[in-house]
């Protein structure tokens, strides 16, 4: 009898809170251009039975699913458009936008105070662009011309009225509407764990590896010119194998004095062992033996690389987040929630998915070698019954 | 607060003897499954619609992979996706339906700089060489040199190999001296099954350099051996 060395269901905190922090710079006071840097609304779609808890199969056609085959929800002729995630309206800067940014650039005040001498027709025109632009593609189109017509006719009339206007201009005009595009300041700190237990293993699975990522303790607050944000990003993850018998009724084979060995079957129990080095790295065939303890520390080599590339991902998701600007709360949940998406993006780029089992398998291939070869030697010198 | 989308990240295996244009698509369909969703093309198009990103990548990189003519509009629609590889992997797929629908919108997904966990680029870039187009070619090139995530660079050289471009192989030969976790396996992996000798020149070049009694060694050793043997 061998000993594991996590029982299971033993939590095995890894991580605890390592705080990672990227320090915000100064803030930046703009005139809000209502199409945000990268910014975008978070899908409208919202989660259909996806993730943990619902299985395989358990599923209904969905609206959109229908349309886009093509059928009713009879299963038959659906002419409508699949529902698709919502785009974040786009609305071109007004020119005064432009202006006063200008300003802004030689401006030290926090409290902007803007001057400028337009027209009533001139800040009009500009304003209805800034506030009526419809979607993606319109109001890229149809705002741009308008703010531009707009100032364009402030300015002509500008030329006809401005000797009129221009000593009552700081009296006349409302202040234009100026939000702020806040930086951020983020602290988000780091839990892992790594336990053994909780998965269901599929029918031809010798073992598994899930993590369940969350971002938790959430809070957002907005000082003078940036949010603070703070918060946890949490990574749960679960590993377990096979007991005792692989998923085809494979005998585990923990070193060369396996009882399960004799003189008849041992050539196949190196075979077995033997890391195939073409197949992802070193994966053994295990066709009638496998090994459970090296099966053990390959899914402890893919919770390890979970939890080292969320880390990763984690530190150069904040040296992003920080990058971005924010006018209000909700633009900022909208980052964290791109923050989260890629932080998942990264660990299955970089330790889950492609490269995952290469290293898990490269891994344990020497430990394979080495009880292959264990195995011959001792059967070779006629050492099982 | 907006809610957080639910993802399982699984680690799993293709099945035996996978070969490497097939194994991003098997972790694809891995990554679907272990999510709740069928391994089926209705499973596959239900996972188009979550609200997940790395879900819809997956989904649309399948359908991509063998695409149907009634997927011609959700392609479509999936040029708008706020996601650069769910529109790098549907411009893929019009593209094989439609010639010239979708080759627009690869070239100009592959000439956007890298960002942190954005890989509509890499995507694209080799979307366009199995397409027969080396346009993202020195996005390839630039990315090996200027990223810090070189795996996902590695993962798409392979599909430059059909192509014929003398630049491909240095790619390589830098990938198999990259300590960083993952990128020497992920370049022997492909170099394996390319049959090129050029390919055949860099593993042994790499073969030479490694301990004899390292695993990998004696495989590598074994491979080409039978490679003069043919």
């Amino acid at each position: 009898m061998r000993a594991t060395e996590v029982g299971s269901g033993e939590r095995q905190e890894i991580q605890s809170y390592d705080s990672l922090q990227v320090a915000s710079h100064g803030a930046a006071k703009q005139v809000r251009s209502h199409d945000g840097p990268g910014m975008e609304a978070p899908s409208a779609a919202a989660p259909r039975g996806e993730g943990q808890g619902v299985r395989a199969g358990d599923w209904a056609m969905t609206p959109g699913l229908s349309a886009a085959m093509g059928l009713d929800s009879s299963g038959q002729s659906a002419a409508s458009a699949p529902a698709r995630p919502v785009q974040r309206k786009a609305v071109a800067t007004p020119q005064w936008a432009t202006m006063v940014a200008s300003l802004d650039e030689t401006s030290s005040s926090e409290n902007l105070t803007v001057r400028i001498a337009m027209t009533p027709g001139g800040a009009s025109g500009a304003e209805r662009a800034g506030a009526d632009g419809a979607g993606p593609a319109s109001g890229q189109q149809a705002g741009g011309p308008q703010a531009q017509a707009g100032g364009q006719q402030g300015q002509q009339a500008g030329g006809q009225q401005g000797q009129q206007t221009s000593e009552r201009a700081e009296d006349q005009l409302d202040e234009p509407i100026i939000d702020s595009l806040d930086t951020i300041a983020a602290t988000i700190g780091y839990s892992g764990s790594i336990t053994q237990g909780g998965i269901t293993l599929g029918g031809s699975e010798f073992g598994r590896t899930d993590s369940a990522p969350a971002l938790k303790n959430i809070n957002i607050t907005q000082g003078s010119g940036a949010f603070t944000v703070t918060a946890t990003y949490e990574l749960t993850t679960k590993w377990d194998t096979r007991k005792g018998t692989g998923p085809g009724g494979q005998k585990d084979i923990p070193d060369e004095n396996a009882a399960a060995l004799t003189k008849t079957n041992y050539p196949t129990a190196v075979s077995d062992l033997t890391p195939n080095m073409s197949d992802e790295g070193g994966r053994p065939p295990r066709t009638q033996f496998w090994a459970q303890d090296l099966t053990e520390r390959h899914e402890k080599v893919h919770a390890a690389d979970h939890q080292r590339t969320a880390k990763e991902g984690l530190k150069q998701a904040l040296t992003w987040l920080t990058g971005q600007t924010a006018s209000t709360k909700t633009e900022v949940e909208t980052l964290l929630a791109t923050l989260r998406s890629k932080i998942v993006q990264y660990i299955i780029a970089n330790g889950a998915g492609s490269v995952g089992e290469l290293h898990a398998y490269g891994d344990g291939a020497p430990s394979y070698k080495a009880r292959a070869e264990a195995i011959k030697k001792k059967g070779d010198g006629g050492g099982y019954p | 607060m907006s809610t957080e989308v639910p993802v399982v990240i699984a680690s799993g295996s293709p099945p035996a003897g996978t070969p490497y244009a097939a194994r991003e698509a098997a972790l694809s369909q891995h990554l679907l499954e272990h999510n709740g969703f069928a391994v089926s093309r209705m499973g596959t198009l239900r996972a188009t619609e979550s609200a997940h990103p790395a879900l819809r990548v997956a989904a649309f990189h399948l359908l991509a992979e063998t695409p149907l003519d009634e997927d011609r509009e959700l392609f479509r629609h999936a040029l708008s996706d706020r996601e650069g590889a769910v529109r790098a992997w549907a411009a893929f797929g019009l593209e094989r339906l439609s010639p010239g629908a979708g080759a627009p919108t690869l070239r100009a997904l592959a000439a956007e700089p890298l960002q942190f966990a954005e890989y509509g680029p890499l995507i694209a870039a080799a979307a366009l060489a199995r397409l027969g187009d080396a346009a993202g070619l020195p996005a390839i090139q630039a990315a090996m040199s200027n990223t810090d995530e070189p795996v996902a660079v590695v993962q798409r050289l392979y599909w430059f190999a059909p192509l014929g471009r003398e630049e491909l192989w240095p790619l390589y030969e830098r990938a198999l001296e990259d300590a960083r976790p993952g990128v020497r396996p992920l370049a022997l992996l492909q170099l394996r099954q390319l049959a090129a000798p050029k390919a055949t020149a860099v593993l042994e070049r790499f073969a030479a350099s490694l301990p004899a009694d390292a695993p990998e060694s004696l495989a590598l050793r074994e491979l080409l051996a039978e490679r003069g043997a043919e």
